[in-house]
């Protein structure tokens, strides 16, 4: 998978045309799935916006997370994907990007509100965002009303081979876990405060342009106050440069809300979610736990992904997302024959293959399909090298733990805390903050295995 | 066809560029691979007579005859030697001699233009461009003859190869530039789609010859307008490039301010050339007009894009022009860029002045611009508004709306100008009052009084009684005699009095988990410490731990052991510092972790070879005594490493109990009894940094009972420890120092940055047995000694984990302690990685007084270079006022000493205190620094105020508007009775003005102060001296 390749092929630039009486956004497309099936171009929607500024501050916004890395390992400087992915749900459209550094995600929903109409499609493709079409977008705000168009019905007529635009971009794995991956940490986050429009914008402005460590912030009347160190309630700002994308829509936000998991005093680094209430948009911003690390490499799901039977599952749940904008889990659940923890469970596993995204403000998942055909096989080196260990035999449970013989060494697993403790290096190293290490997770999955053994065995 | 190597070669010897390139063209493909395997030897050349350089190292006696030959008596030399001499002397002179004359072939421009003729792909014809010496502006020759080979050749990487050499970061030879337009206009490669071939432009079509004579002065020999003539397809496509790649503008802004500056004579600028073929009709004017404007719409950068105001100045648009562009100005009053809205700002007022823009457009587009960060756009924006208003009152509703956008100004003199314009028309009947009241809910407190005689004033009053409700009850449920103690306290906050800190003394703080004495959690606790030892009070515990568990039996230890001990000789091997060399504390752990797992000391001979040129390096000297900092926890992580090699297990008398380190005497007494049952039966002995840290360690008013209990035990061993508690329970004194240390710095070149410091004045007990103290208080010339009791810290990762482990060294002592963490806090004071925020996290334990060292160590924190260490230093000033620690007048008198310092910046001070009055108290606590600073922030007679200065009072007047200003210090009534503009006074009326009240959130201040003094009477461990009662100690197994 690291040598994979995204081709883009548009049948056009996507362009902005100036009207008399406003602007016309034509927005090409490339590959993805729709409601139909697969498609070459797909065509989702064209309709007038609502609100003309806020739409294409937004666009221009989710454009630049793409083009942008926030950390510049000396190894990476292979072109990066530019263009965002839309997702047409029935009701709304959503644009999301992910920074070539694999640390920033960043999402664009265009509700129910600013649709003048309602998409003609549901699904998820490649748009292209070129230099001269973001150039004209950024002058659109005050030009009048927008009618965008998601593909078209109009330039399957066009297709001079002159027009036509190829690009081919490598799909690094990192990059491709990390999108996925990002959509599942989602579901763990919870508001952690919220901000008037004015309170945002003191803070943004207020927020330092670099910090070598990360920061936590803690609500503290009218502001999010900045802190050294993790404490109850606190969401951590890794690289507050990160969040510059929010200031070009500052003017048009409503409110501003943080998003993080449950921390502590001590807790390690851990992602975070800001996100721009735009009134009839919204704007959220993802942030690694660290600016040099990208989610890749979060471990958040080795667990979920250890359980045998969730993939089972996911493939009963799949056929039921049917383009939600917001998947209703007990109808899945009644539907699937599933309860309730199993479909999360399974959700959560889709998430991470790129099928389902996480709307933190509506605390649900939403249908949308990442257009590089992502698969989880081999994606996860720790879980594969723990599938290995426990098919080598190299598991021992001993009670309290386990020991798991790793080459020519032991090591030895303790359960019971919250990170299972282990005597590797790995362990060592992250302390249960990047997930378990292979010699825990191949302990919890044979302990898994032999309490199920134990089980079928007492089973009249 | 057929290329002839020897004729190719023929021509390269006689540099002849003409016969190569007509050589050249028309050959294929493989005829080029095949001439350039032939030609290989001639296009490397021999070998360079540097290649076989190497050091050497001579015997003495070579050495004794070259000295000799140097001083002129090389008759008293073998005569084979000076044979050997000569003909190894020939022998370079031939391989240089050789060597030269390749290089005059190799730099000739045939010899160039057949490896490009020949290279085999992009990469091999980026190295061979490189040779050519001549400068590139002037070579245009050279870029004729490179192009016309390459032309000739056309091969499939051109276009990749011209792309990299546009993008290389450094460059020789043939420009980028001019050899890629020249092949674009042969038609060899389209335009290259890199933003270089664009940002490049500017600088290659710059055409300038120096002038001689002694000044650096140039004349420009050919104006940009004429060179762009000269080549006219670049006023189709290229040109227009300049307005939609990023840092063209950038580029092209340098060209307006070098002209001036370097230049003789008559010079034309870029927006001048423009504008002049604009002029002439070779450039569109329309076009240029609108790719000016919507250049600040694009995803430029906002400091990147001012050279499009300059060139629309230049263009000068009629008002027809601007007329119909009109929508275009007004988004330009959202852009990021301030000089896009002061242009959008400028060409929307005259629009409106000419009758030509409706003012309900213009005061609606108005809205983005009255929040821009900068306070001259906002008010220039409100000037056209009241401009309008004035006129228009039909437009006066809309206006007074969109005025209280500027409400939301996170700055006070915007918030106060935009109310100064309400004030002037009133608010209009018809304005949306809701809107406008919920907006003046974000105007600072001190502005209330002025927004509610306008009607849209906030409700500022406050029930004082609210916020010390909870107080009340709390007090209520404490004892007796401590509520009864703090009773008139209360009363005093009920009466809006704010309570000053408390009084704070070294506490023990809170008990640490119990003794490490499971072999598992042991080997667990080494992983994590391995890879990283920041967590000091863990470190401690894993060595006591090891210690305690070396007693088991070797196989036991060694089995449990096993997982980590590849690790940890990794680890060791890794460290540059060697054996305990006190840089980093994580292979400190891997030795002690190996020590426990083998019962020996891994690597114990490396500092035997090869370190002896590393000395300075060291931590701890050949005897194991500490000489830095870093030493003494590495002095007692040797030393207990050496005792658990020797399998015998033990207690360690320092082992802390709490999390300030702190050890109660009972527990001394346990471990002393423990080793003193031992001491006749070869038992392990207290190791002397043990002995010593012990010492420093045991909690205070160690009275004669337990002198003479341990007395009982080892009398010998008492006396020593009673005489040096004694000691070094000492009160001490300190004072600021300010300069640079001597000596060559420890990170970067040049000279040491100035530093802040700590000295001790006058003489320092003295305590011989406890060498540990000796090095804690030898800093009677801080700035002499500063290196060596600093370093080694060359490596900023790890030098963090060091650092940590200072506040446990003397916890009694947390002057002592907080004067070598100002070191690395100082460290932190310019930009750059360093152990700051480490030390800063030192401090913030509640059970650590902040002393005048403690608060210059703030102090030094709040001005640092690095954001995080200053967000660090916040957060500290917040807690220390929450729990009592903060005494703003020892703040102000660390503010005063280092004002006036080159290392000191207030801005930043300014800034980071911005970020520590979320809550009421801490704003308190600022207002009553500044104004105890007040002499020095306002400059007395013998000097100006320090720069900066105006920040921290504007910063006091906006929190002193909140929480109230404790009485106006008479400096600063002086400043504002100035008939002065300038910021300091400005700044100091403002202060003088808030003074007066409404506070709103004094009574909330009030009650913090209490609280902080009331949660130390709640919280038992932030006041007793001895650790609290945990388990006895483990004993050592098989002892």
């Amino acid at each position: 998978m690291s040598g994979a390749e995204l081709a883009y092929r548009y049948l056009a630039p996507s362009s902005v045309r100036r009207r008399e009486d406003g602007s016309d956004v034509l927005l090409s497309t490339s590959g993805g799935v729709t409601d139909a099936g697969p498609a070459v171009h797909p065509w989702f929607f064209s309709g007038l916006l609502t609100e003309p500024a806020v739409a294409a501050a937004g666009m221009l916004a989710c454009a630049a997370v793409a083009r942008s890395r926030y950390f510049i390992p000396g190894s990476v400087l292979a072109p990066i994907i530019n263009d965002p992915v839309v997702t047409s749900n029935a009701d709304r459209l959503r644009f999301e990007s992910f920074s070539g550094c694999c640390g920033v995600h960043a999402r664009f929903d265009l509700l129910p509100g600013a649709l003048a109409e309602a998409p003609l499609a549901s699904g998820t493709t490649n748009v292209d965002f070129n230099p001269a079409m973001r150039g004209a977008l950024g002058g659109v705000a005050g030009g009048g009303p927008l009618l965008l168009s998601v593909g078209s019905g109009e330039v399957t007529v066009d297709t001079a081979a002159e027009s036509v635009t190829e690009r081919k971009v490598p799909l690094p794995e990192r990059w491709l876990k990390g999108f996925g991956e990002v959509q599942a940490l989602a579901q763990g986050m919870r508001l952690a405060g919220e901000l008037t429009a004015v309170e945002a914008h003191r803070f943004v402005r207020s927020l330092p342009r670099t910090a070598r460590r990360p920061l936590w912030a803690r609500q503290a009347g009218g502001t999010f106050a900045l802190g050294p160190a993790a404490s109850p309630g606190a969401v951590c700002i890794a690289g507050p440069h990160r969040l510059a994308e929010l200031g070009p829509l500052l003017r048009y936000a409503r409110r501003l809300r943080a998003y993080g998991p449950e921390v502590g005093a001590g807790s390690a680094e851990a992602p975070s979610a800001w996100e721009l209430d735009l009134g009839a948009a919204r704007f959220t911003l993802t942030l690694s736990p660290e600016k040099y690390r990208g989610f890749s490499g979060e471990g958040a799901l080795l667990e979920l992904l250890a359980d045998p039977d969730v993939a089972a599952d996911a493939d009963l749940v799949r056929p039921w997302l049917g383009w939600d904008g917001l998947i209703d889990q007990g109808r899945i659940g009644i539907a699937a024959g599933l309860a309730g923890g199993r479909v999360r469970s399974a959700l959560g596993y889709l998430a991470a293959a790129g099928r389902v995204g996480y709307d933190l403000a509506e605390e649900s998942f939403f249908h949308r399909e990442l257009p590089f055909g992502l698969a989880l096989d081999g994606m996860h080196p720790r879980l594969a090298s723990a599938r290995e260990l426990i098919a080598a035999g190299a598991v021992r449970l001993t009670g309290a733990g386990a020991t798991v013989r790793s080459g020519d060494t032991e090591h030895r697993v303790t359960f019971g805390s919250a990170a299972d403790p282990c005597t590797c290096t790995w362990w060592g190293k992250h302390r249960g903050a990047r997930g378990p290490c292979k010699h825990a997770l191949a302990a919890r999955m044979a302990a898994d295995y032999a309490t199920r053994a134990a089980g079928q065995g007492a089973a009249p | 066809m057929s290329l002839d190597p020897a004729a190719v070669e023929a021509a390269v010897r006689r540099n002849d560029a003409t016969e190569v390139r007509d050589l050249l063209r028309g050959a294929t493909e493989p005829e080029r691979r095949a001439c350039a395997r032939t030609l290989k030897a001639l296009f490397d050349g021999p070998r360079s007579p540097f290649d076989d350089l190497v050091p050497v190292m001579l015997p003495p006696q070579e050495i004794a005859w070259i000295r000799l030959a140097r001083a002129g008596r090389i008759g008293e030399v073998p005569g084979d030697v000076v044979a050997r001499w000569q003909r190894a002397r020939e022998k370079h002179a031939r391989i240089e001699r050789e060597y030269e004359a390749w290089l005059k072939i190799r730099s000739g421009l045939a010899c160039q233009l057949a490896v490009l003729g020949l290279a085999g792909g992009a990469a091999a014809a980026s190295r061979a461009i490189g040779y050519f010496h001549g400068s590139w502006q002037e070579a245009e020759a050279e870029v004729e003859a490179v192009a016309g080979v390459l032309g000739d050749r056309r091969p499939e990487w051109l276009a990749d190869f011209v792309e990299g050499n546009l993008t290389a970061q450094f460059y020789a030879g043939v420009g980028p530039w001019p050899l890629a337009r020249k092949l674009v206009r042969l038609g060899a490669i389209e335009r290259p789609d890199v933003g270089e071939y664009t940002t490049l432009l500017p600088r290659a079509m710059w055409r300038t010859e120096g002038i001689p004579g002694p000044e650096y002065r140039w004349r420009q020999v050919k104006t940009p307008a004429q060179a762009l003539l000269d080549d006219p397809g670049l006023l189709d496509d290229e040109v227009w490039r300049l307005f939609t790649v990023p840092d063209a503008a950038k580029e092209l802004e340098g060209f307006e301010a070098e002209s001036g500056e370097w230049i003789e004579g008559p010079v034309q600028t870029w927006s001048q050339a423009l504008a002049q073929l604009a002029e002439q009709g070779h450039l569109d004017r329309g076009r240029l007009i609108d790719a000016c404007l919507d250049a600040f719409t694009r995803d430029f950068g906002a400091n990147r894009v001012a050279w499009y105001a300059i060139m629309h100045r230049r263009l000068d648009p009629s008002p027809g022009e601007m007329a119909a562009r009109a929508g275009k100005y007004l988004t330009l009053l959202g852009v990021a860029a301030k000089p896009g809205v002061t242009l959008g700002r400028e060409a929307a007022g005259k629009l409106y002045q000419a009758g030509l823009l409706d003012a309900g457009r213009l005061i609606e587009a108005s809205r983005p611009a009255l929040l821009f960060p900068q306070k001259s756009v906002v008010t220039a924006q409100l000037k056209l508004i009241g401009t309008i208003m004035k006129r228009d009152p039909a437009a006066c509703p809309q206006a007074a709306a969109v005025v209280a956008v500027a409400f939301g100004h996170e700055r006070q003199d915007v918030q106060e100008a935009a109310l100064a314009l309400l004030s002037r028309h009133g608010v209009p009947a018809g304005a949306p009052l809701a809107e406008m009241r919920l907006l003046a809910g974000a105007l600072s407190p001190s502005l209330a009084a002025e927004a509610a005689a306008l009607g849209l004033g906030p409700d500022v009053s406050a029930a004082p009684g609210d916020d010390l409700a909870d107080a009340q009850t709390r007090i209520a449920a404490l004892p007796a005699d401590a509520a009864d103690s703090l009773r008139p306290a209360l009363d005093a906050a009920m009466s809006g009095d704010i309570a000053g800190p408390a009084a704070v003394a070294p506490s023990a703080g809170d008990r640490l988990a119990d003794p490490v004495t499971d072999p598992d959690e042991l080997v667990h606790l080494l992983v994590a410490l391995m890879e990283d030892a920041r967590d000091a009070v863990s470190v401690e515990r894993a060595m006591a731990g090891a210690v305690r568990l070396s007693g088991l039996p070797p196989d036991q230890r060694r089995r449990a052991a096993a997982p980590l001990l590849r690790r940890a000789e990794a680890l060791i091997d890794a460290d540059y510092y060697g054996q305990f060399g006190g840089g980093r504390i994580t292979a400190d752990m891997a030795r002690i972790a190996h020590a426990w797992g083998t019962g020996r000391l891994y690597g114990e001979d490396h500092r035997e070879y090869g370190w002896s040129s590393s000395r300075h390096l060291f931590a701890v000297d050949a005897s194991g005594s500490p000489v830095t900092m870093a030493g003494i926890f590495s002095a007692r992580a040797w030393e207990s490493a050496k005792a658990i090699a020797t399998g015998r297990g033990g207690v360690l008398l320092a082992e802390p109990e709490s999390g300030r380190g702190a050890i109660s005497q009972d527990r001394l007494l346990e471990r002393v009894a423990w080793h003193a049952g031992r001491a006749g039966a070869g038992g392990p002995t207290p190791g002397r940094h043990d002995f010593q840290a012990a010492v420093l360690r045991l909690a205070p008013d160690a009275g004669e009972g337990f002198w003479s209990g341990w007395g009982s035990l080892d009398r010998h061993a008492a006396l020593s420890a009673r005489a040096s508690y004694r000691l070094v329970n000492s009160a001490l004194s300190f004072e600021p120092v300010l300069g640079r240390p001597r000596g060559r710095p420890l990170r970067g070149y040049g000279e040491w940055e100035e530093q802040v410091l700590a000295r001790i004045p006058g003489p320092v007990p003295v305590a011989t047995r406890c060498p540990s103290w000796q090095l804690l208080t030898a800093l009677s010339d801080p700035l002499r000694d500063h290196a060596r009791l600093y370093g080694p810290r060359w490596d900023n990762r790890h030098y963090d984990a060091s650092v940590a482990a200072w506040p446990l060294i003397c916890p009694w002592q947390p002057e002592l302690a907080a004067a070598h963490l100002l070191r690395a806090i100082s460290d932190g004071l310019r930009p750059g990685p360093s152990p700051a925020s480490t030390a800063i996290g030192c401090l913030a334990h509640p059970g650590h007084p902040l002393g005048p060292v403690g608060h210059l160590a703030l102090i030094c924190g709040l001005a640092s270079g690095e954001a995080d260490t200053r967000v660090a230093a916040a957060s500290l000033w917040s807690q220390a006022c929450a729990d009592g620690r903060l005494d703003p007048d020892l703040a102000a008198a660390a503010l005063g000493a280092v004002a006036r310092s080159d290392a000191v910046k207030l801005s930043r001070i300014a800034d980071a205190l911005r970020r520590a009055a979320h809550q009421a108290l801490p704003g308190w606590r600022i207002v009553q620094t500044v104004c105890a600073a007040a002499d020095v922030l306002s400059g007395d007679s013998s000097a100006t105020a320090p720069p900066g200065a105006h920040q921290l009072i504007e910063l006091a007047a906006r929190l002193g508007a909140e929480v109230g200003v404790p009485a106006v210090p008479a400096a600063f009534a002086g400043l504002a009775a100035r008939r002065s503009g300038s910021r300091l006074a400005v700044t100091a009326k403002r202060l003088s003005l808030v003074a007066g009240g409404p506070h709103p959130r004094r009574a909330q201040a009030a009650a913090e102060a209490l609280g902080a003094i009331l949660h130390r009477a709640e919280t038992p461990w932030l006041t007793r001296r001895t650790p609290a009662a945990g388990p006895a100690a483990a004993p050592a197994p098989n002892n």
